[in-house]
C-alpha cells in the first residue's frame, strides 16, 4: 500500500518533470524564432530608411555619384532578397541570397559614411544628422538583433543537446546561427576609384 | 604571466550570480522560519510557566507533571503548533500588507515621484533620441518589449534606474546628466544594465524580499505594543497574572522580530548587491562591449551619482540606486578595467601626455599587461594622438583610397632628390601620385614617434581596397622602401603592418595554429628576443641582459644564448614573425609579454625598440597600445 503510494508520487514528479523541460525547449524555440523575426523588422527599417538619406546627402555629394548609387543598388538588391526570403521561409538558398545582399549593403553603407564624415555642410544639416543618428542605430539594431539571435539559438541548442533535454530532443530540430556577412561578401563589394 | 584580463566570461559571471541569489534567498527562508520559530517558542514558554488558561489546560490534560512525554507530546499539540500558526498568520498577513503598500506604485509612478518625464518615442531632440534610440537597440539585444523611457530633467549627475515588477510594465529613467555626458557607447552600456533588471525581474524580487521583511518588522511591532500595553496597565491588573504574560510574549515577539528583519535586510541587501553583478555581467552580453560599461563607471566614480531629489530615500528599493550596490571599483574590475581611481589622467578635458609623471618602466609593463585589451587611460591617450595629426593626414586616414595614399607618403624620405625618385614611382597611377603629394606636408608635420600610430589609424580603411588595389600597395611601399637601397627598420616595420592587415585582402589564409608550446618555436623566439636586445643596444652586455629579461618574462628555465648581432636582416625575422604568427594565442602573449620585457629591461624604449615592438605586435594579430618612446632618444637600423 505504502510502497504503491511512493511509486504514484514518483511517477507523477518524474511526469511533472518531464512536463517542465520539454516547455523549457519549446520556450527556447519560440524565443529564437522570434528574435529572428526581429531581425526582418530591422532589416526592413533599413531599406525604409535608405531612400531619406540618400536623397538628402544628394545635393551635398555631388561628387561622390557613385557612393550614392551603390547604396540604392544594394538596398533595391537587399530588399528583393528580403521579400524572396519572406516567401520562403526556411529556404537556405533564399537565406544565402539574402545575407549576402545586406553584407553588401552593409559594406555600401559604411562606405558612404567615411565619404560623409569628409563633407562638413552635410554634418552640420540638421536632417543629415538626424538621418546618421537613425542610420547608426539600425546598423546597432541589425547587429545586436542578430546578435540576441544568435544567444537564442545557442540557449536552445545547448538546452537540446545536453542532459536531459536531449532525451527529450526529438521534435526539436537543431538551429543555425544567423552570418550576414560571410567572407566572399566582402569580396563582392569592391571600390571604384 | 597571469593572462590578461579584459575579457570577462560574461555567461558564467550570470550563472554565479544566479547561483548566489538563489543560495542567498535560501539563507533568507531559514532566516525567516528561524524567527518564527524562535517568537514561537518564546510565546509558549512564557504561556506555560505563567500557567495561564492554555498552560493550565495542558496540565490539567496529563494530570501527572512527571510523564515528561505526554506533557511535552501535548505542549506541542496545545501550545507550540496553535502559536506557530498565528505567528506564521501575523507574518503573512504583515508581508501581504506591505507588499500591497509597495506594489501600488508601480514604474511609471516611482518614475515620475522622483521628477521623471516621459520621453516621446519620436522625439526630434538629439540626445533625447539618440537615449531613445539607445534603448531601442538594447531592447532588441535582451529580447525584451521596449520599456518607457524617462527622463530626470532636474538631475545632472550620472544616474538610471529600472522600476516595474514585469518587462512589460517597465519603465527605465536616466538622469539629463547621464543623458548629455555619457558618450554612446557608455549609455548603451549602463541601459543594457538597467534591461538586465527588467529582464531578470530585479524588481519584483527585491519588492518580495521587501516585503518578508516588513513581515518580520510587524512581529516586533506587535511585540512593541504588547510591551506598552503591559507597562502602562495598572498594577492590579499585573498582579493578575494577565501583565506578565503580556510583558513576556511582547518580549518575545519582538526580539525575534528585531532580529529577523535585521538580518532579513542584511540578506536583502547581499542579494541586490549579486543581482547588480548579475546586471554587469548582462550589460556585457548584450552590448559585447565591457569597455563601454567599465567607462561610464568610471565617470559616476569621479563625479558621483546622488540624486537630488527629496524623494530619493523613498526610491532606495529601485535596483539601480544607492546602498544596494557593490562598490564601484569592484563593479569595474570585475568589467576586465582598472578602476578610474588608478589613472585620475584618464578624465576628459585632461590633455596631459599619457607618459607624464610615469615611469617609462611603468607604463611599458602597464602597456605589455594590457594587450589586447582597452582601458579608460587608453581611450584618453588615443584622443590626444588623434587631435596631434594634422586634420589632412587624418581625414585621409578614414577612407580607402586617402588611406592608401597616406601609407605610402609615411614612407617618403626626407631628402629632396630622393622623395622625387619615390613620387616618380608612385605617379605611374596619377591620381594616386596627386593624392600622395597633397598629403606629404602633413605627414612631414608629424614626428617620426608618432608615424606608427597614424598608420594605424589609416589601416581599418584599408580593408576596402581591392585585390588588385592591395598588391598595388604592397608593391609601391616596397619601392619606396627601397628607392635608397637600405631598408630602415621604420621603413620595414611599416611594409609589416600593411601586408599583415591586407592579407584577406591579398587572398592570404590566417595562419593556422601549429605551435601550443613555447619549446615548439624555441628557435624563432631566441631569433625574436635577440633582435629586440641588439636594437636597443650596442654593448654586448647590456644585450645579454635583455635577452635574460625577455626569457625571464617567457617564464623559462634555463639560459638561452644571444645569437650573434651580424646575423639579422629583414628576410630572416620575416621568417620568424611568420613562423610565431602560427602560435596559439596564450602564447603568442607570452612572447609578446617576453618581447616587452626585452625593450624594457634598461627601463628606456628607444625609438627602434618601440617600432620594432609593434611590428611584432602587428605581425602576430595582437593589439598592443603605444609604448611611449624615451624623447631624444637614439634610432637604431636594421641590416
Amino acid at each position: 500500500m505504502y510502497l504503491l503510494a511512493i511509486v504514484l508520487v514518483l511517477v507523477v514528479v518524474l511526469v511533472l518533470w518531464a512536463i517542465s523541460i520539454y516547455n523549457g525547449l519549446v520556450t527556447r524555440r519560440n524565443a529564437f524564432r522570434n528574435a529572428f523575426s526581429q531581425i526582418e523588422v530591422q532589416l526592413k527599417r533599413r531599406h525604409d530608411l535608405i531612400p531619406n538619406l540618400v536623397e538628402t546627402a544628394k545635393g551635398y555629394l555631388k561628387h561622390e555619384r557613385g557612393t550614392l548609387e551603390a547604396v540604392v543598388a544594394a538596398r533595391n538588391a537587399a530588399s528583393t532578397a528580403a521579400k524572396a526570403a519572406a516567401a520562403a521561409p526556411g529556404d537556405p538558398s533564399a537565406m544565402a541570397g539574402l545575407s549576402a545582399a545586406e553584407g553588401a549593403l552593409t559594406g555600401t553603407l559604411s562606405r558612404f559614411l567615411a565619404v560623409a564624415e569628409a563633407y562638413p555642410d552635410l554634418k552640420a544639416n540638421q536632417t543629415m544628422a538626424q538621418l546618421m543618428e537613425e542610420l547608426t542605430s539600425t546598423e546597432n539594431r541589425i547587429a545586436f538583433a542578430r546578435q540576441a539571435y544568435n544567444d537564442a539559438v545557442m540557449s536552445y541548442n545547448n538546452a537540446r543537446e545536453t542532459f536531459p533535454g536531449m532525451l527529450l530532443a526529438g521534435p526539436f530540430p537543431a538551429a543555425q546561427s544567423f552570418e550576414i556577412q560571410a567572407p566572399e561578401e566582402r569580396e563582392a563589394v569592391k571600390v571604384a576609384f | 604571466m597571469a593572462p590578461a584580463r579584459g575579457t570577462m566570461d560574461f555567461f558564467a559571471a550570470q550563472a554565479a550570480a544566479k547561483r548566489h541569489t538563489f543560495v542567498l534567498v535560501v539563507l533568507f527562508v531559514t532566516a525567516i522560519a528561524l524567527t518564527v520559530a524562535v517568537a514561537d517558542v518564546g510565546i509558549a514558554l512564557v504561556l506555560s510557566r505563567t500557567a495561564g488558561p492554555l498552560g493550565r489546560g495542558a496540565m490539567a490534560v496529563t494530570g501527572r507533571e512527571e510523564d515528561a512525554i505526554g506533557l511535552v507530546t501535548t505542549w506541542m499539540g496545545e501550545l507550540l503548533i496553535p502559536v506557530a500558526g498565528v505567528v506564521m498568520a501575523v507574518v503573512a498577513l504583515g508581508t501581504a500588507w506591505h507588499a500591497l503598500r509597495l506594489a501600488k506604485d508601480g514604474g511609471d509612478a516611482v518614475a515620475r515621484m522622483l521628477g521623471g518625464r516621459p520621453v516621446d518615442r519620436l522625439t526630434q531632440e538629439p540626445g533625447e533620441r539618440r537615449a531613445v534610440n539607445v534603448l531601442e537597440e538594447m531592447a532588441l539585444a535582451a529580447a525584451i518589449p521596449v520599456p518607457r523611457l524617462y527622463q530626470l530633467d532636474s538631475e545632472s549627475g550620472i544616474n538610471a534606474f529600472a522600476a516595474g515588477t514585469t518587462p512589460e510594465r517597465a519603465v527605465v529613467a536616466v538622469t539629463r546628466g547621464a543623458v548629455q555626458k555619457l558618450t554612446r557607447d557608455e549609455l548603451q552600456g549602463v541601459l543594457a544594465h538597467e534591461l538586465s533588471h527588467v529582464l531578470n525581474h530585479d524588481a519584483r524580487i527585491n519588492l518580495r524580499l521587501m516585503a518578508l521583511v516588513g513581515g518580520l518588522t510587524v512581529l516586533a511591532l506587535i511585540g512593541r505594543v504588547l510591551l506598552s500595553v503591559s507597562d502602562g496597565g495598572s498594577s492590579y491588573r499585573r498582579r493578575r497574572s494577565g501583565g506578565g504574560v503580556l510583558l513576556g510574549a511582547g518580549l518575545a515577539l519582538l526580539v525575534a522580530g528585531a532580529i529577523g528583519a535585521f538580518f532579513g535586510r542584511l540578506i536583502r541587501l547581499a542579494v541586490s548587491r549579486q543581482r547588480e553583478f548579475l546586471a554587469d555581467a548582462a550589460a556585457v552580453q548584450f552590448t559585447r562591449n565591457p569597455g563601454g560599461l567599465a567607462s561610464a563607471l568610471s565617470k559616476v566614480a569621479s563625479e558621483g551619482s546622488v540624486l537630488a531629489s527629496p524623494h530619493a530615500p523613498e526610491a532606495a528599493h529601485l535596483s539601480g540606486l544607492f546602498s544596494t550596490h557593490p562598490p564601484i571599483e569592484e563593479r569595474i574590475r570585475r568589467l576586465g578595467s582598472e578602476p578610474a581611481g588608478a589613472t585620475p589622467s584618464a578624465r576628459e578635458g585632461e590633455a596631459s601626455h599619457p607618459s607624464a609623471g610615469a615611469s617609462p618602466e611603468a607604463l611599458g609593463l602597464a602597456a605589455a599587461a594590457a594587450v589586447g585589451r582597452l582601458a579608460p587611460e587608453h581611450l584618453a591617450a588615443a584622443r590626444d594622438l588623434l587631435a596631434s595629426f594634422p586634420p589632412a593626414a587624418a581625414d585621409a586616414a578614414r577612407e580607402p583610397f586617402g588611406a592608401r595614399a597616406l601609407a605610402l607618403a609615411l614612407l617618403l624620405d626626407g631628402e629632396p632628390g630622393l622623395r622625387s625618385r619615390q613620387l616618380a614611382v608612385v605617379s605611374a597611377e596619377p591620381a594616386l601620385g596627386a593624392e600622395v603629394t597633397r598629403l606629404a606636408p602633413a605627414v612631414d608635420q608629424v614626428p617620426r614617434a608618432r608615424r606608427l600610430s597614424l598608420l594605424d589609424l589609416a589601416l581599418p580603411a584599408l580593408d576596402g581596397l581591392s585585390a588588385d588595389q592591395a598588391q598595388a600597395l604592397v608593391r609601391d611601399l616596397a619601392a619606396l622602401a627601397e628607392a635608397d637601397g637600405r631598408l630602415t627598420l621604420y621603413e620595414w616595420s611599416l611594409q609589416r603592418l600593411v601586408r599583415r592587415r591586407l592579407a584577406p585582402s591579398l587572398g592570404q589564409a590566417p595562419a593556422p595554429i601549429r605551435a601550443r608550446a613555447l619549446e615548439q618555436v624555441e628557435v624563432e623566439a631566441l631569433e625574436l628576443l635577440s633582435a629586440l636586445a641588439w636594437t636597443g643596444t650596442v654593448d654586448p652586455q647590456a644585450a645579454e641582459r635583455a635577452l635574460e629579461a625577455g626569457v625571464a618574462a617567457m617564464g623559462v628555465r634555463g639560459t638561452w644564448r644571444i645569437l650573434p648581432r651580424d646575423r639579422f636582416t629583414a628576410a630572416r625575422l620575416d621568417l620568424a614573425l611568420s613562423r610565431l604568427d602560427e602560435a596559439a594565442p596564450p602564447l603568442k602573449a607570452t612572447l609578446l609579454a617576453g618581447a616587452a620585457a626585452c625593450v624594457l629591461s634598461d627601463g628606456r624604449v628607444t625609438l627602434g625598440e618601440s617600432e620594432l615592438l609593434r611590428a611584432v605586435a602587428g605581425s602576430l594579430g595582437l593589439p598592443m597600445p603605444t609604448l611611449p618612446p624615451a624623447e631624444g632618444a637614439p634610432t637604431a637600423t636594421a641590416a
